[in-house]
This record gives C-alpha cells, sequence and structure tokens, in this order.
C-alpha cells in the first residue's frame, strides 16, 4: 500500500501518516446488524481526537473494532481497514494491539472488581516483563491520582464512580501507550469528577505526549479537549472538522451542546437534527 | 474422645482430596466458567502414571511424582488447545457435556492402558507413623504426607492467584474477561494455564488417594463426591475449596464412624443442599457481580 492518496479526504492536508487510520470501516453484529457502515477517520500523531455521537451511533463499536475485542460480542469487521503507522492491523489479536501500544479504556468503569486497586494497575501492566518499569509505571499513575494510593488495597468493586473512573484511566497508563483510547470517561459523573477527569486527561495528553482518542455524548467536554472532531450517526461520519471550528457550528451548538446540557440525551432534539440535516442535503 | 479426634484426622487425610479435586474445578471454573467433569479422570489418569513409574518400572516415588506433575500440567495443557479451544464461543452447556465425552474417553484409555484391577501406590514411609503425645491418636506416614503436600499446594496457589504476574492476571480474566483482553492478556493462554494447573492437582489428589490404597480406572467418580466440597466453599473461591473439602471429609468420616457407612456418602449431598439454600453462591464465593 505504497501508493500516494489522492486529496479527496477534507482531513487536514498534512504528508505525515496519521497515527491511526481507518478505512471506510464497516461492522457487523451477529452478521446481520450493521452497526458501522464505512467509517473513515484519521487521528495524528500528538493530538487528541474526538468521536462524538448519541446512544447507539455505533461510538464503542468503532473502538472495539480498532482494539480487536469484537468477537466477544459476536460482531466482526465486514469491511475496510484499520492501519497503525500506516501498517494494517485490523486482523491482529487483541493482545498483540495493546503490545503495539494501544490501550483502550472500556465505557462504563469496568474495573476488576474482586481485585484490589494495586491489582487492577499490575493485570493492566501484563505485556510489561521489565519490573522496574512496571513500579516507576506504578508511581507515575499514584502521582496523577494520589487519591488511589489511599485506597490502594482496597477491592475495587468497592470504589465510588469516580474513583473506578480513575482507576480505570491509571490502568491505561500502565502500559505507556502510544495510542490511549476513552470511552466515554465523563459517563455518570458529577460535574467536579468531570472537571478532574478532564484536567487529567490534558495533562497526560501533554506530559505523556499520548495521542488520545476520545469518545464522547457530552459534546462541551469533547470539543474542549479534543484538536479535532468526528461527528458519528447512525454508524457513519456526519460532520468532521477542527473542534474549535466544529464548536462554533450553528448545529452542533443547537442540538449537541443544547443537549448536553438538560438530560444527556434528548431524543427529540437529535431526531430534529437529523430531520433538518435530510432537508438541508 | 481419641476416637473423634482419629477420625478427625483421617476425614483430614479425605478431605485433602476433595480440597484438590475442588482445586481444580475452581481454577478451570474461575478462568473459563466451565464445569470440568473431567477432572476426575485426569486425576485418575495421573495416578496411573505415577504408579506405573514408581512401582512397574521402580523409579523412586518422588522423582515419579514430579514427573508425572510435569507431564499432566501438558495433558491438561494439550486438552485445552486441542479439545476446549475448538470450542471457544459455544453455549457453555455444550462444552460442558464435552468435558464428560473427555472423560469417558480418558477411561476407556486407561482401561486399555492399565488394566481394570485395584492398585495402590506404595510411598516410601509407608507403615511408618507418629504418636501424638498426650492424645491417643496414630499419624501415619500417608496421612502426614498428604495433610503436608495439601497445605504446600495452597500455599503454592496462594502465591501465585496473589503475587505473581499470570496469577493476578487470571483472577482479571475470571473477574472480568472482555476488560482482561483489552489490557493486553491473552486469554487463551490463560484457559490453557488453568487446565495445566488443574491437571497438576488432579494428579496430586489421585496420588494421595493412590496411596492409600484407591487406584483403579473408575475412580474419577470420586470427583463428583469432591464437587460438593467445591461448591460448597464456592466455585470461585480458592480459599472455598480447602476449607469446603476440609469440612466434608471430616463430616463424613465423623457421620460414618459414629452412624454406620450408610450414612457417609448421604452426609455430602445434605450439607451441599442446606448450604446451597442458605447460600447459593457458596460460603466464599462471589455474587455474580458484573454487569451484562
Ligand atoms: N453485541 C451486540 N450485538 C448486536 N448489536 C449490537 C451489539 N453491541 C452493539 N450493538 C448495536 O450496535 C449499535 C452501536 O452500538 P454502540 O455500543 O457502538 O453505540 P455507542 O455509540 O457506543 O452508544 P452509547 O453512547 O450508548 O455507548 C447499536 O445500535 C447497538 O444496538
Ligand atoms: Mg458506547
Amino acid at each position: 500500500m505504497s501508493q500516494t492518496e489522492v486529496g479527496a479526504t477534507a482531513a487536514p492536508a498534512t504528508v505525515r501518516t496519521p497515527l491511526l487510520e481507518l478505512k471506510n470501516l464497516e461492522v457487523t453484529y451477529n452478521q446481520v446488524v450493521l452497526a458501522v457502515r464505512g467509517v473513515s477517520m484519521e487521528v495524528q500523531e500528538g493530538t487528541v481526537c474526538a468521536l462524538l455521537g448519541a446512544n447507539g451511533a455505533g461510538k464503542t463499536t468503532i473502538l472495539r473494532a480498532i482494539s480487536s475485542v469484537l468477537t466477544s460480542q459476536d460482531g466482526e469487521v465486514t469491511d475496510g481497514t484499520i492501519c497503525l503507522d500506516g501498517d494494517p492491523i485490523t486482523d491482529l489479536a487483541a493482545d498483540k494491539i495493546v503490545r503495539r501500544g494501544i490501550c483502550h479504556v472500556p465505557e462504563g468503569r469496568q474495573v476488576f472488581r474482586d481485585l484490589t486497586v494495586e491489582e487492577n494497575l499490575r493485570a493492566a501492566a501484563f505485556t510489561l516483563t521489565d519490573r522496574r518499569k512496571v513500579e516507576s509505571r506504578l508511581e507515575m499513575v499514584q502521582e496523577y491520582f494520589p487519591k488511589l494510593t489511599t485506597l490502594w488495597k482496597g477491592k475495587a468493586g468497592y470504589l465510588s464512580g469516580g474513583e473506578q473512573q480513575m482507576l480505570a484511566l491509571g490502568r491505561g497508563l500502565m502500559l505507556d501507550p502510544r495510542l490511549l483510547i476513552l470511552d466515554e470517561p465523563s459517563l455518570g459523573l458529577a460535574p467536579v469528577m468531570v472537571d478532574e477527569i478532564t484536567r487529567i486527561v490534558t495533562e497526560v495528553s501533554r506530559q505523556e505526549r499520548v495521542t488520545v482518542l476520545l469518545v464522547e455524548q457530552n459534546a462541551q467536554i469533547a470539543l474542549d479537549l479534543s484538536d479535532y472532531c468526528y461527528v458519528l450517526e447512525n454508524g457513519r461520519i456526519v460532520l468532521d472538522g477542527r473542534s474549535s471550528e466544529i464548536a462554533e457550528n450553528q448545529d452542533i451548538k443547537e442540538f449537541y451542546l443544547g443537549a448536553s446540557e438538560g438530560s444527556s440525551t434528548n431524543y427529540a432534539a437529535i431526531k430534529h437534527y437529523r430531520r433538518r440535516k435530510r432537508w438541508m442535503s | 474422645m481419641s476416637f473423634f479426634l482419629q477420625l478427625t484426622i483421617s476425614g483430614l487425610a479425605i478431605g485433602s482430596v476433595y480440597a484438590l479435586i475442588a482445586l481444580g474445578f475452581v481454577v478451570v471454573y474461575k478462568a473459563t466458567r466451565v464445569l470440568n467433569f473431567a477432572q476426575g479422570d485426569m486425576m485418575m489418569i495421573g495416578a496411573f502414571v505415577t504408579f506405573t513409574l514408581s512401582s512397574t518400572h521402580g523409579w523412586p516415588f518422588f522423582v515419579a511424582l514430579g514427573v508425572t506433575l510435569v507431564a499432566s500440567f501438558f495433558l491438561g495443557f494439550v486438552i485445552e488447545r486441542l479439545v476446549l479451544r475448538p470450542m471457544l464461543g459455544q453455549p457453555v452447556f455444550s462444552i460442558i457435556i464435552v468435558t464428560i465425552g473427555l472423560a469417558w474417553l480418558m477411561r476407556g484409555i486407561a482401561g486399555m492402558a492399565f488394566g481394570h484391577s485395584e492398585q495402590r501406590i506404595t510411598f516410601p514411609f509407608s507403615g511408618e507413623s507418629v504418636r501424638l503425645p498426650g492424645v491417643d491418636v496414630t499419624l501415619s506416614a500417608e496421612n502426614i504426607a498428604t495433610l503436608t503436600m495439601t497445605m504446600l499446594t495452597f500455599l503454592a496457589f496462594f502465591v501465585f492467584f496473589q503475587r505473581t504476574r499470570w496469577g493476578i492476571a487470571m483472577r482479571a480474566t475470571a473477574s472480568n474477561q472482555d476488560v482482561a483482553q483489552m489490557m493486553g492478556i491473552n486469554v487463551n493462554r490463560i484457559s490453557a494455564l488453568a487446565w495445566g494447573l488443574a491437571g497438576v492437582v488432579g494428579t496430586l489428589a489421585g496420588v494421595i488417594l493412590g496411596m492409600l490404597g484407591f487406584l483403579f480406572i473408575h475412580v474419577g467418580d470420586t470427583a463428583l463426591r469432591a464437587f460438593p466440597a467445591a461448591v460448597l466453599g464456592g466455585l470461585d473461591a480458592t480459599g472455598g475449596a480447602v476449607v469446603g473439602g476440609a469440612i466434608l471429609g471430616v463430616a463424613e468420616t465423623l457421620f460414618g464412624g459414629y452412624l454406620g457407612g450408610a450414612y457417609r456418602e448421604l452426609m455430602a449431598w445434605i450439607l451441599l443442599i442446606v448450604v446451597l439454600l442458605v447460600r447459593p453462591f457458596g460460603l466464599f464465593g462471589s455474587k455474580d457481580i458484573e454487569r451484562v
């Protein structure tokens, strides 16, 4: 795959190969449910890229495809490719993907409930065989999340929602990933906690030079945090651009930012948005 | 009093066997959520191999045991790779049926390879015994060996699960297989490892039974009697296996000793039913709190 791309996409005109690239990705569940319908995306190294979309848009499905954990859900990539540094990684097993430096922090704060905080972090460092590195990463995580230190030997299942989210993020950092994938880190957290998480994600992406792919339903958070943003609807990208520009986009303001202030899913507003979009195009 | 203590000691010895078998059930169940009905027959094969090496070929007992332990680890490993791995993603029910098939397959092969007569594994210090001062109780060499081996095994498993990279990974997989995968844990290797370990504890249990004089191709059925021990302790609790095994072994022997043999076997099942009525997930098992 060495031929140069004809500049047909609207993505920023860089010659650099993106760190992560999805080309026309299609994912099917149970051989019939088409959840992702031809998605193309690029995540440039050193940036924070957001993927925005309502419930059921297919965000988690895209992330699962990237980290190769679709099989347990009876899903499979039925078309398209996923490339890391230009190398196709679509068919690699999940552990190989992790070894390539992609770390996926799943939605819903799925910590290992029966394990202690420390053991959760150690389990996340499974692919690291260098003991000294494991210890130094443990220390680093404790610096980012001092709260976790006080809960070190406690069972993760008993942590509060915010603490579990910190632990989930901490686990994501254990492997010193090149690409950190965050699936709705703000979900179900109080505003103070959301601010805290937001601050840490920004800090991590700057200080550790980690590229971040952030999935959110909360447009405010997504646009604040990211450099570039894709909007997903019904398994298709309907809009993409620099986050600063998208934040100015009238539709987004009205239907995503507006909706995110009240109840998190304003179904009517979203339906209205879709109708208007159809009417406009 | 001394009759009671003597019974308790032999109860603990038989309880050790139950505990080890239960541990085999627990390890596989934890890592893969499969009830391994071939556990008993893996145990039987291990015992026969040790017997053949030590009694027929004259190898020193501990050498024979060591070699068999390594071999049974690989047997478990191979079984997982050849039989269980291809079943991945099938309903748990079918997988359990496959383990039953596997059990009978191993029994058939063992019948052809080792014959149908009853055997006994001779323990090197057999015949010697220790009298406990004060109380009128004798500990046979077999009893001492049994209790020591069981305690060492559980200690090793405890350290493995708490301290080692693979042990923690195995518990993480038991807790949430999906996320374990996202963390780079190769869950196929974990389940192969679990089967290997189940083979090892199976062999230990089988060899102990063999030393006590129970070695024949249907000895695997004992595993079904140990099954209540695993359920009693909690199918996903390693520590539960040892407690469940001990309780079951002692209760069985005491009931048998005081009320007669007929009550012996009944006891296991009465205990099982009572515990399940009170605590459906066993004494130490965890309620499934995982989100769907
Ligand atoms: N295991 C599955 N089997 C069948 N269909 C599925 C499965 N998982 C997800 N889907 C479907 O695929 C679509 C996309 O789901 P996905 O979880 O990716 O959405 P999402 O954008 O992450 O939503 P949310 O914001 O609610 O997390 C939905 O219509 C969903 O019903
Ligand atoms: Mg989702």
